[in-house]
């Protein structure tokens, strides 16, 4: 479905670049269900996000009865079924399960969107510095990047963080933010490569516009397109990723939450208590999909010319 | 379109086909005589006089015996390769009568000097025996393993019929020690092998000998027709242990028939367990303690025994027994468990968080200000890591923040070697009695120097009366010293003791005369379990 | 094509060394002491000084550095901290042709299924069939593996009984090697199979769809050619690289995605015996395990750009 309104349209030095359009997004039913519900998933996770001495999110404050740690001790034999006080049951350390499940959005997305937001900026500083001066500034750094691309990095990722004790969130956000950077780049790269050979970009430094300025705002934003999309793509690897950690027991620790630790948690009662298990490999199932929806729209949004380039990744 | 059909058709047949042949060949069903064990995996090592854990001992007390025995489901002892002995009137010197005709898995027959050579080898430097300190009661076993000498006056042989045991000072529970792993009786050509073979292919006297290992998937043993005892009929004639590591997925297999005999329930499944498979658990009591343990050298521990007191009294002991363990353990109000001398029964729990907060507002901490963040170091099996979410919770009350350093067992052990002067840390722990004496119980645990005293913790007042108790020949005298002894490590907060462990085990019922042992599932006497078809 | 073939083969050993040196700095930079894992927890000074001279511990970092890749080439992985003796190659390579086996079960189930539901969707366009096929595929590509896993188990082991909850069984042995039991790789490799599916069924119907486009599949249509023909023989044959593609690349993705799925089957392949090196501390095998791991993804990646000089007649010059 190519946008017949795009068709011949010429950029201009001083166009806005971002070759996406949001409302060819909205139209689709996958962009606009992806954009729900990655609303949604983000607003929930702010709101389960912990701040404040003692520490508890706004969920906690306004609206549920039960935080995510407080254990029901009038509750004689955990993990409990559902019932009026606890709408989906407890678990094993008589913890309200909904409270919980909620509240395992936080870390998902913020590991999520966290590790992105890094492997984008350091994605698209590479791709645009590769891109732009060619030569063996691109060759070197497109060779570290093809190194990364060929390493199985899960295990690695799994090995580094098992070897460095300490389970900050911080040391997540940096080996998964290291993890996809390398993809980013390779797209941004071949985006600049063309935008770069074009006319406009020639007058502009024939007018005497520095290297940085013509970087900064007329290559990168007609390259950022395809970059996100391979970014959403990204958040939706990243979560699975994390979930798979915890799964590890490599994941953030308690009092944090986290979706891939309740199902290993919810594993020993797999035949009592199944949802125990199941509703967070659902819930994570969820906030992927709603990244991957949004990846597939914005993909199919963007301008034809922009997309070949989606299918490198 | 038949082109097309027939080519879907193709695809589906074929992932059929891919998928449904491999599910329709049944394996082949075990023997009735064997015995499906379920372990959880493999063994560190198979070397009797290295081995500490719970794992290992399983194999070593199948595959080696002693001169001595415990009777089935005691701690007494009975007469194993000794077919008697005697002890003098000073309590220093036993005498064993080697029994006739035992042998060796490899067939050589034993005598007296294999037992000299196997209580020499728990003692000899060079052999990285972690069982020397077992055996420090013998006549001049000090200088011996420290290198300084090359005799062991302790230990000799004036016949080949004939051991003579000779202690630095009487010891009433020395032979519960030779009914141990220390007290494994190994033939010297095999482990004097420089190729150290028995590492991978033990070679010992007992019941069982050892046939084959594939490592990560199964261990067998089968039974060792020379035995000195006869096997009774029906008995067991081939163990094969499965290495199953998670323990929802070791019940799964139990329920459908995959093991026999599994000893770890997961949690939040006793209750369940109890109710649906009445006749499959077995429950029983250890001497064994769970307790969380202070780095005593740092100075936020050395210099606040208020701030102890206080962590103490913030923890919901019966919460966690109750709730998490399903009542399988005892609330321990104590160090010594119940069966041991120096045992103080009656004990309350001591779960008070007003108190604990009074305590740490005294200590100089009010509501935890100013008090820094505390790591708890425990490693990563699912009913540690929900005690250490449920301690992490009930400090968190009393306004203690508490960082979770959790990992796989053998990265716990050495983080716990680790501990820097400074580090605010405080440890999981578990101990296990080696023998059934306080002696092996508090020593190791407290006693400055004690291998098992990761915490560091030191009290020249403690280590007195442990050296009293150990000399003291009087049982009445000795427990009281001990309970003195559990008194002062209460009373200093040395430890936070947790509970007391039960055992659970699930074993199919056609398998009669199980007797769990107080020491631990190690101490199940299989050889005379029978099985019926 | 032979330049080809040269080039992809000689960009493979930069890469391998730039790996292998990666992981060899890890490991020297963990904190803690190997000698302790060595002698036992409770050794003395004087044992331990003895098992660094033992293992070449005490040797200064470059000439460590140097002796491991100078085994490396010889394809020498060391010997086992813990395994007493052990060396790690044997271990490596049992648990990396149990793995092995698992992902090539994997690879083919998944590609049955993928490529299957790809053709179907991609004749049939549009109908609800293709909408129910987009539908399995986008849950099977959104739901964590593990996870997966533990849901065939809760239905076809615990619920209906047919299949073992877990391990490796005995399928007798062959040639020496300890075969599994034919019903226990059933759930292990369907985990694996699914999640791979989803994104062959995606990419094949892309492929097709895309290719039935193009101008030389209209004018043989237009010839007279029967659709069935012209799918077959020409779209099916001109999709088949991408499809390639993701088939070795999702290999290649099993050998290392599988230590999740390894842990929840109780597998006894590779990622088993890594995070058990992991949790011992027993770092050759940690080292060994890594490497071969990447060494398998590698070697597939390359045997999938090998078939390009095949496929593409393009590339062949």
């Amino acid at each position: 479905m190519i946008p017949e309104d795009r068709r011949g349209t010429s950029e201009t030095l001083h166009g806005s670049g971002v070759s996406l359009s949001i409302r060819a997004l909205l139209r689709r039913p996958a962009g606009l269900a992806g954009i729900l519900i990655v609303m949604s998933m983000t607003i929930l996770a702010a709101l389960a996000t912990p701040f404040g001495e003692p520490s508890r999110s706004l969920l906690t404050r306004t609206m549920l009865d039960w935080g995510p740690q407080d254990e029901d001790r009038t509750i004689a034999l955990p993990p409990s079924s559902p019932d009026r006080n606890h709408w989906l049951g407890t678990d094993i350390q008589r913890r309200d399960f909904l409270s919980r499940l909620l509240h395992g959005a936080s870390i998902s997305l913020q590991v999520g969107l966290a590790a992105e937001a890094l492997a984008l900026t350091i994605g698209l500083v590479v791709g645009a510095l590769a891109g732009f001066y060619r030569g063996w500034i691109d060759s070197t750094l497109m060779r570290l990047a093809d190194i990364l691309l060929a390493l199985p990095l899960p295990i690695l990722a799994m090995a580094a963080i098992a070897v460095f004790e300490t389970r900050s969130i911080t040391l997540l956000f940096a080996v998964l933010g290291m993890m996809g950077w390398a993809g980013i780049a390779r797209l941004t790269r071949a985006q600049c490569l063309t935008i770069a050979r074009r006319n406009y970009s020639e007058a502009a430094r024939a007018l005497g516009a520095s290297d940085m300025r013509l970087i900064a705002r007329h290559v990168l934003p007609n390259a950022a397109a395809p970059a996100l999309v391979a970014a959403a793509v990204g958040v939706a690897g990243n979560i699975l990723t994390e979930a798979w950690l915890s799964f590890l027991g490599l994941g953030v620790q308690p009092p944090a939450i986290s979706w891939g630790r309740m199902i290993v948690d919810g594993q020993s009662v797999l035949t009592l208590r199944p949802w125990l298990c199941l509703l967070p490999g659902l819930a994570l199932g969820m906030t992927v999909l709603g990244f991957v929806l949004l990846a597939d729209g914005l993909r199919d949004s963007i301008d034809p010319r922009a997309r070949m380039a989606t299918h490198i990744s | 379109m038949t082109w097309m059909r027939r080519f879907l058709l193709l695809i589906v047949l074929a992932s059929v086909v891919a998928v449904g042949v491999p599910g329709c060949a049944p394996a082949p069903p075990p023997a009735p005589s064997t015995l499906t064990y379920r372990a959880a995996e493999d063994p560190p090592t198979l070397d009797p006089f290295r081995a500490g854990d719970d794992n290992s001992l399983v194999y070593i007390h199948l595959i080696n015996d002693g001169l001595v025995e415990y009777v089935p489901g005691t701690v007494d002892v009975r007469p194993a390769v000794a077919e008697s002995w005697t002890l003098s009137p000073d309590g220093l010197t036993y005498t064993f009568r080697l029994r006739r005709g035992v042998r060796f898995h490899n067939g050589r027959e034993v005598t007296a000097q294999d037992v000299v050579y196997s209580l020499r080898r728990a003692l000899t430097p060079g052999t990285h025996s972690s069982k020397a300190t077992f055996l420090a009661m013998l006549k001049g076993a000090a200088d011996f393993s420290a290198g300084r000498a090359t005799d062991l006056p302790g230990v000799a042989s004036p016949d080949p019929a004939t051991i003579v045991c000779t202690l630095e000072y009487p010891y009433g529970s020395f032979l519960t020690i030779l009914a141990g792993e220390a007290g494994s009786i190994v033939p010297h050509e095999v482990y004097d092998d420089p190729s150290q073979a028995y590492l991978k292919h033990p070679v010992g006297c007992g019941p069982y000998r050892f046939e084959s290992w594939e490592p990560k998937v199964s261990l067998a043993l089968s039974r060792f027709p020379d035995h000195w005892t006869k096997a009774p009929a029906g008995g067991i004639e081939r163990i094969l242990f499965r290495m199953i590591f998670d323990s929802t997925t070791a019940l799964e297999e139990y329920k459908t028939g995959g093991v026999d005999f599994t000893q770890e329930i997961p949690p939040g499944q006793r209750q369940e367990v109890a109710r649906s498979l009445p006749k499959d658990l077995h429950s029983g009591t250890r001497l064994s303690i769970f307790y969380v343990g202070f780095n005593h050298r740092a100075s936020l521990f050395k210099d606040h025994p208020l701030l102890r007191r206080a962590l103490l009294h913030a923890i919901d002991t019966e919460f966690i027994v109750r709730v998490l363990d399903e009542g399988k353990d005892t609330v321990a109000s104590g160090v010594i468990p119940p069966g041991l001398l120096g045992h103080r029964p009656g004990g309350a729990p001591a779960y008070d968080p007003d108190l604990a907060a009074r305590l740490l507002a005294e200590a100089g901490f009010p509501k935890g200000r100013g008090l820094p963040e505390l790591t708890y170091v425990t490693n990563d099996t699912t009913g540690f890591r929900q005690i250490a979410e449920r301690i992490q919770s009930d400090w968190a009350r009393i306004g203690v923040k508490t960082a979770l350093q959790m990992s796989d067992f053998a990265a716990f052990m050495k983080a716990l070697e680790a501990f820097k002067t400074d580090t605010a840390a405080v440890y999981r722990f578990t101990w296990f009695a080696d023998w059934p004496d306080p002696d092996s119980f508090v020593t190791a645990q407290f006693g400055t120097g004690g291998v098992g005293n990761y915490g560091l913790y030191s009290s020249a007042a403690l280590d007195q009366l442990l050296d009293q108790g150990r000399r003291e020949p009087d049982p009445a005298q000795r427990d009281a010293l001990y309970r003195k002894a559990d008194t002062m490590l209460m009373e200093d907060a040395a430890l936070i003791p947790l509970y007391w462990y039960g055992q659970d085990v699930l074993l199919k019922p056609r398998f009669t005369g199980l007797k769990l042992s107080p020491l631990g599932v190690f101490g199940i006497p299989w050889e005379e379990v029978t099985a019926a078809p | 094509m032979i330049g080809y073939v040269a080039r992809r083969l000689a960009w493979m050993l930069p890469v391998l060394w730039a790996a292998a040196s990666l992981i060899w700095v890890f490991m020297f930079l963990i904190p803690g002491d190997p000698a302790r894992v060595l002698a036992g927890q409770s050794a003395d000074s004087e044992t331990l000084r003895a098992v660094r001279a033992e293992w070449g511990l005490d040797r200064p970092p470059l000439q460590r550095y140097a002796e491991f890749l100078g085994k490396l080439a010889r394809l020498d992985l060391g010997t086992s901290y813990v395994q007493h003796g052990r060396p790690v190659s044997e271990i490596v390579a049992e648990g990396m042709w149990r793995t092995f086996l698992l992902a090539t079960f994997a690879t083919l189930v998944g590609t049955a299924i993928g490529v299957g539901l790809g053709i179907l969707s991609a004749a049939r366009r549009g109908t609800v069939l293709d909408g129910a096929a987009l539908a399995f595929t986008t849950v099977t590509i959104t739901l964590p593996t593990f996870w997966l896993g533990l849901v065939l188990i809760l239905i076809f082991s615990s619920r209906l009984g047919w299949l073992p909850v877990s391990g490796y069984g005995d399928g007798g042995t062959l040639a020496g090697l300890r075969l599994p039991g034919p019903a226990n790789l059933v759930l292990p490799s369907l985990t694996l199979a699914i999640f791979s599916s989803g994104y062959l069924a995606r990419v094949t119907r892309a492929a097709l769809i895309e290719e039935s486009t193009q101008e030389y599949a209209r004018a043989a249509r237009a010839r007279g050619v029967s659709a069935a023909a012209v799918w077959l023989r020409h779209v099916l044959s001109n999709a088949l690289l991408p499809i390639v593609t993701l088939v070795g690349l999702s290999f290649g993705q099993l050998l290392g995605g599988a230590i999740a799925t390894e842990s929840v089957f109780d597998w006894p392949g590779l990622g088993s015996v890594m995070r058990g090196a992991l949790g011992s501390r027993d770092l050759p095998v940690v080292e060994g395990s890594v490497l071969a791991l990447t060494a398998g993804f590698l070697l597939v990646n390359l045997a999938v750009d090998l078939s390009y000089a095949v496929l593409d007649p393009r590339i062949r010059d």
